[in-house]
C-alpha cells in the first residue's frame, strides 16, 4: 500500500499561514494503516493547530473530516459541506487524495499534510518497508520475488555491485544487498539460470516518463450508450 | 480558563490509581491542584487526551501506569509510556514544553510514591510556570 | 457534606441529590433504588469512598433500581480527597470532583451485560498424557461428561510410568481403567481439535478423527499437553558426549572407565527450556555415580541450580560428597578434538576453565508442543518461551484469560509430577466450578469496533494481549465480548477510531477532565 508521513508540524503551520478556517482532511485507506492520516491523526493534527494557534495567536478555526478514500470523487464529493466556508484543507491523505479534492473543489486551496513516499508493506506494526518501484514493468519472476528497481540502491538489474559485502548493501549496512537476496531466492527454487537471463536496459517508458500514467481497463469502462443511459437514471 | 493551578492525572486502576488510594489511607497528603481520572489501563490513554488537557487549561498532565514488566494488562504501560512520548514530540514541536507531561510507573502497595509524583508535577509548574497558554491575552 | 451538595445541585441535568452516611450499606442502597424510581432516573453519581471497594456493589444497586448496571459512576471524595487534602481545599475539590463525575455520567450509555446459560456440561481434555488422564478422570468423578482428544493412538499407560517417576504404575492403571468404563467419557485418538468458538458453558470444538471430522459440544476445554523431551544440538556424534537419560541406563550396567565426568545444565534458550526436574535427575544420576564409584571426579556447570523445596537435600548431599559445581552465566563449550573438554567462564572468579572429561553428559530439553497452533484455535496468547500462558501466576495458575479455558500438564512450561497432578486437579475443579453454576456473565467495560469506521489494518489484533480482537466473516475487526479483559490498548491504538470502550469512550474521559480543569468555584 502507500506509505506517507506527516510533515513536521512546523512545516504545515507555515503552509497555512494568512488562513483562518481551516479543514483537516484525513482517509481510511493507506494512510490511516500506516498510521499516518486517519481519523485519529486528522484529530491529533487539529488539536496540535488549535493549540498552536491558541499559543501564537493565529485565530485558526480548525474542523476535520475522514472519508473512507480520498481518492475516490464519490466521496470526496460527499465532504462539500465539510468544505463550504473553508479557505484552506490540509489534506492528510496520500498525495492522490490532496489532487483529486484539489480537483472537485477548484476553488479552496488544498495543502498537503503528508509527504507521500513509497509503496510499501507493514514489517511488524509501526514499521513499514518499500516493496515496489512502480515500474510498470514487472521482472519479480526473474529475481525470485525481489524487486531490484527499489530494493537495490542503485535498481541495478543484473547483478550486485561491487559493494555488496556480507549480503549487506555497501548504501546501509542495515539494508540487505537485494542481489543477495535474489540469489538466495533463486537457488532455493533451483533457478539460478534465471539470474542469468539478461535483463535489459529499463523502458522507462511504463513507468515515470511521458506524464501521467493512464490505465484503461476497456472492458469497464462505460461506453457513451450507457453513460446517456444513466444520465437518464441519474 | 482558570487561574488556579490544574494538574490532570490520568491513572490505571490497578497500580496509579491504587496507590492514591493508599496514600489516602494512610492519609499522606499531596496537593490538592491534582484531579485524578481513572482509566482501567495505561494502555487506554490516547494523545490526544494529552493535547486536549492542555488546551482545557491544564498546567501540567501525568499518566501513571504499573511498574513496567508488571502491567495487569500485560504491556499497557509500554503502550502509553510511547504515546506520552509522542505527546511529547507534539508539545515540543506546538511550543509548550515536554516536561508538562510524563509518564510514571508505580505499584499499588507503593505508599509514598503516588504523593511523590504529584510533588514531582507540581514542582515542574512551579519552575515552568502556569501554562503558556495561560499568558496568551484573548 | 451540604455545600458539596449544593454544588451538585447547582449542575446541569441534576434531579436528584441526596446525602446519606454510608451509601453502600444495605440502608444507603436502598434508599438510592428509592430515589431513582421515585425521580424516574436514568444514571446516578455516588460521591464517596474509591471505586475499587465499591464498584460492585453499586453495580447491583443499579440492576435492582432497572438500571443498567453499569450507567453510575463514583466520585473518589474519601481516599483520593477528604484523607488527603486540608480544609478548605478539600471541599473545594469535592465539587470538582462530583462535577467532573457528572459530566461523564452524563455521556454513558449501557454497556452489553448478559448471563449467559450453561447449555454443556461437558468438559474437553486435549492431550493423552498423565495431565490429560488425571484431569479426565476427576472431572468424569465429579459427574461431568468429557471428551478426550488425544493425537497419539492410545492412552499412553507404559510411557507415563517410565517418564514420570514417583507415579506408581497401579495408580495409572486405575485411572485408565475408569476413564475406559466411564459412560459419560468418550476418548478419540489420533485426534486433534482444529476448531474452537463459543461461549464458556457453550462452547463448539471441531475435531478431526481419523474416521473423519466431528462436531463437540462442551461447556469447557482443559489443555492438558505434554512437552517433548529432546536431545540439544550440542550432542553431536561423539560417543562420549551422552544424555542423562542414557546415562542413567549406563549406571545400572558399567560404571569402569569413567575418571572425569562433566554434566552440563541447559540454559533456556529459543531451542528449548530446561525442564523442571532435569536438574534433579542429573544430581541424582550424579549421587549415584558417586555411590558406585567414589573416586570418580564429578563437575557440573550451572547457570542455577533448580532443586527446590526438600529436593534442595540433595542438593547439598551432591556438594558434601565433592561433586563440584562450576556457576557460569555464558554458554559451555564443548571441545571434541585433542582430548574431550569443556570451556566454561567461571561466574566468580571470571576466569576461563578448561575441564578435560571422560564423558560429558546433557540434560534434554523440553519444547512446548503444538502450542501455537492451538493458542491460535482456543485464542489464548502464548509466552515468550512458546508455553500457553496462564491468566494469574499465582492467584490462577490454571486458568487462561479465556474463561472456560483451563491449563495443566507442561503446557505452561516444565513442571515436576507432583506440580502436574497438583494442576491437573486446579483444572479440574476450575471447569467443574464454573460448569456448576447456571449462569455465566459476560459483558461490562470491554471495547466494540465500528465497522463502517474500520480500516481492517490489523493494529488491534497485533497490539490486543488477549486475542480478542478477530476479523470477522464480514471482513471487519470484531471483539469477542468473551476473551475481552477491557484494558483499552486497542482503543487508544486504532488509527481510524473504529473502537471505543463501553464506560471509557474518549468523550466521557474527556469531559471528565474538562470538568476536572474548568469545574468548581471560577
Amino acid at each position: 500500500m502507500i506509505i506517507a508521513e506527516q510533515k513536521p508540524l512546523k512545516e504545515i503551520c507555515k503552509n497555512i499561514e494568512g488562513h483562518h478556517k481551516i479543514l483537516v482532511a484525513g482517509c481510511r485507506s493507506c494512510v490511516a494503516i500506516c498510521l499516518a492520516g486517519g481519523e485519529k491523526e486528522v484529530g491529533l493534527l487539529a488539536e496540535s493547530l488549535r493549540l498552536y494557534s491558541d499559543l501564537n495567536g493565529k485565530n485558526w478555526e480548525v474542523s476535520e473530516i475522514t472519508v473512507e478514500r480520498q481518492c475516490e470523487k464519490e466521496w470526496v464529493r460527499e465532504m462539500r459541506p465539510s468544505v463550504e466556508g473553508r479557505d484552506v484543507v490540509v489534506s492528510i491523505a496520500c498525495g492522490v487524495g490532496a489532487q483529486v479534492m484539489q480537483e472537485l473543489y477548484p476553488d479552496t486551496r488544498i495543502v498537503p499534510g503528508l509527504n507521500t513516499s513509497n509503496m510499501g508493506a507493514p514489517e511488524e506494526q509501526g514499521i513499514f518497508l518499500e516493496k515496489c518501484g512502480g515500474c510498470g514493468d514487472c521482472v519479480l519472476h526473474l529475481t525470485g520475488g525481489i524487486c531490484p528497481i527499489v530494493r537495490c540502491a542503485k535498481s541495478l538489474l543484473n547483478g550486485p555491485c561491487g559493494g555488496s559485502q556480507n549480503g549487506k548493501c555497501e548504501v546501509n549496512r542495515e539494508t540487505p544487498c537485494a542481489w543477495d537476496q535474489i540469489y538466495q531466492s533463486l537457488k532455493k527454487f533451483d533457478r539460478l539460470d534465471l539470474m542469468e537471463q539478461v535483463i535489459p536496459p529499463k523502458n522507462w517508458m511504463p513507468s515515470r516518463s511521458g506524464g501521467p500514467r493512464k490505465t484503461v481497463r476497456p472492458e469497464a469502462v462505460l461506453t457513451p450508450e450507457e453513460k446517456k443511459a444513466k444520465e437518464g437514471i441519474d | 480558563m482558570t487561574d488556579r493551578i490544574r494538574i490532570v492525572g490520568y491513572c490505571c486502576s490497578y497500580g496509579g490509581y491504587s496507590s492514591a488510594d493508599l496514600a489516602g489511607i494512610l492519609h499522606i497528603g499531596y496537593s490538592p491542584d491534582v484531579m485524578i481520572i481513572r482509566i482501567p489501563c495505561a494502555g487506554r490513554i490516547d494523545v490526544l487526551h494529552i493535547l486536549r488537557a492542555f488546551r482545557d487549561g491544564a498546567d501540567a498532565m501525568f499518566v501513571a501506569g504499573c511498574l513496567e514488566k508488571n502491567c495487569n494488562y500485560e504491556y499497557g504501560n509500554f503502550e502509553a509510556k510511547k504515546r506520552v512520548e509522542h505527546a511529547k514530540r507534539l508539545l515540543s514541536d506546538i511550543g509548550i514544553e515536554k516536561e508538562r507531561v510524563e509518564m510514571f510507573n508505580v505499584a499499588s502497595n507503593q505508599r509514598w510514591r503516588f504523593p511523590e509524583i504529584v510533588r514531582e508535577m507540581v514542582s515542574r509548574v512551579e519552575d515552568l510556570g502556569p501554562s503558556p497558554l495561560k499568558k496568551v491575552v484573548k | 457534606m451540604d455545600s458539596v451538595a449544593a454544588h451538585a445541585s447547582s449542575l446541569d441535568s441534576v434531579a436528584f441529590v441526596g446525602v446519606m452516611d454510608f451509601p453502600c450499606s444495605t440502608r444507603g442502597q436502598a434508599e438510592i433504588r428509592e430515589a431513582i424510581k421515585e425521580n424516574g432516573l436514568g444514571r446516578f453519581v455516588v460521591a464517596g469512598c474509591s471505586p475499587k471497594t465499591h464498584e460492585r456493589t453499586f453495580r447491583r444497586v443499579a440492576a435492582g433500581a432497572g438500571l443498567n448496571r453499569f450507567m453510575f459512576e463514583i466520585a473518589n471524595i474519601r481516599e483520593q480527597c477528604a484523607f488527603v487534602h486540608a480544609q478548605p481545599e478539600a471541599t473545594e475539590k469535592a465539587k470538582v470532583l462530583v462535577e467532573a463525575a457528572t459530566s461523564k455520567c452524563r455521556l454513558l450509555f449501557p454497556a452489553p451485560y448478559e448471563q449467559v446459560p450453561v447449555s454443556s456440561k461437558r468438559v474437553l481434555v486435549v492431550g493423552g498424557g498423565l495431565s490429560a488422564m488425571i484431569a479426565a478422570s476427576h472431572v468424569s468423578d465429579q459427574g461431568f461428561g468429557v471428551v478426550l482428544v488425544d493425537p497419539k493412538g492410545t492412552l499412553d499407560e507404559v510411557s507415563v510410568t517410565t517418564t514420570h517417576r514417583g507415579v506408581p504404575a497401579e495408580y495409572v492403571r486405575k485411572i485408565v481403567k475408569g476413564l475406559k468404563s466411564s459412560p459419560s467419557t468418550r476418548m478419540l485418538f489420533g485426534a486433534e481439535v482444529v476448531d474452537f468458538q463459543g461461549h464458556p458453558g457453550d462452547f463448539r470444538a471441531l475435531i478431526e478423527t481419523p474416521e473423519g471430522e466431528e462436531d463437540v459440544r462442551c461447556g469447557a476445554a482443559i489443555l492438558a499437553l505434554d512437552a517433548v523431551p529432546f536431545a540439544s544440538r550440542a550432542k553431536s556424534e561423539d560417543e562420549r558426549v551422552i544424555t542423562q537419560g542414557e546415562f542413567k541406563k549406563l549406571l545400572s550396567s558399567q560404571t569402569t572407565g569413567l575418571g572425569k565426568v562433566v554434566m552440563i545444565f541447559p540454559k533456556d534458550s529459543s531451542e528449548g527450556t530446561c525442564g523442571r526436574s532435569c536438574h534433579l535427575g542429573a544430581i541424582t544420576n550424579a549421587l549415584r555415580l558417586k555411590e558406585l564409584l567414589p573416586s570418580a571426579d564429578v563437575t557440573i556447570i550451572c547457570n542455577e541450580v533448580r532443586t527446590y523445596g526438600m529436593y534442595e537435600l540433595d542438593y547439598r548431599k551432591a556438594q558434601e560428597c565433592g561433586i563440584r559445581f562450576v556457576r557460569c552465566e555464558g554458554e559451555a563449550v564443548i571441545q571434541h578434538e585433542g582430548g574431550l573438554r569443556v570451556l566454561v567462564t567461571d561466574a566468580y572468579s571470571d576466569t576461563t576453565l578448561s575441564l578435560p572429561a571422560d564423558l560429558i553428559v546433557l540434560s534434554d530439553l523440553l519444547k512446548p508442543q503444538d502450542t501455537r497452533r492451538l493458542a491460535k484455535i482456543f485464542r489464548i496468547p502464548v509466552d515468550m518461551n512458546g508455553f500457553l500462558a496462564v491468566s494469574q501466576v499465582r492467584l490462577e495458575p490454571a486458568s487462561t484469560l479465556r474463561e472456560g479455558v483451563f491449563l495443566c500438564g507442561s503446557a505452561t512450561g516444565p513442571r515436576l509430577v507432583s506440580e502436574e497432578l497438583l494442576e491437573a486437579s486446579a483444572a479440574a475443579s476450575g471447569a467443574v466450578s464454573l460448569l456448576s453454576s447456571s449462569f455465566i456473565e459476560i459483558g461490562g467495560s470491554v471495547a466494540e469496533v465500528d465497522p463502517e469506521k474500520c480500516s481492517v489494518c490489523l493494529s488491534c489484533i497485533r497490539s490486543c494481549p488477549y486475542t480478542a480482537p478477530f476479523i470477522n466473516e464480514n471482513g471487519k475487526a470484531e471483539i469477542d465480548i468473551q476473551t475481552c479483559q477491557g484494558c483499552g490498548i486497542c482503543v487508544g491504538i486504532c488509527p481510524s477510531k473504529a473502537i471505543q470502550m463501553y464506560g471509557y469512550t474518549d468523550a466521557q474521559m474527556e469531559a471528565q477532565s474538562s470538568a476536572s480543569i474548568r469545574g468548581g468555584g471560577r
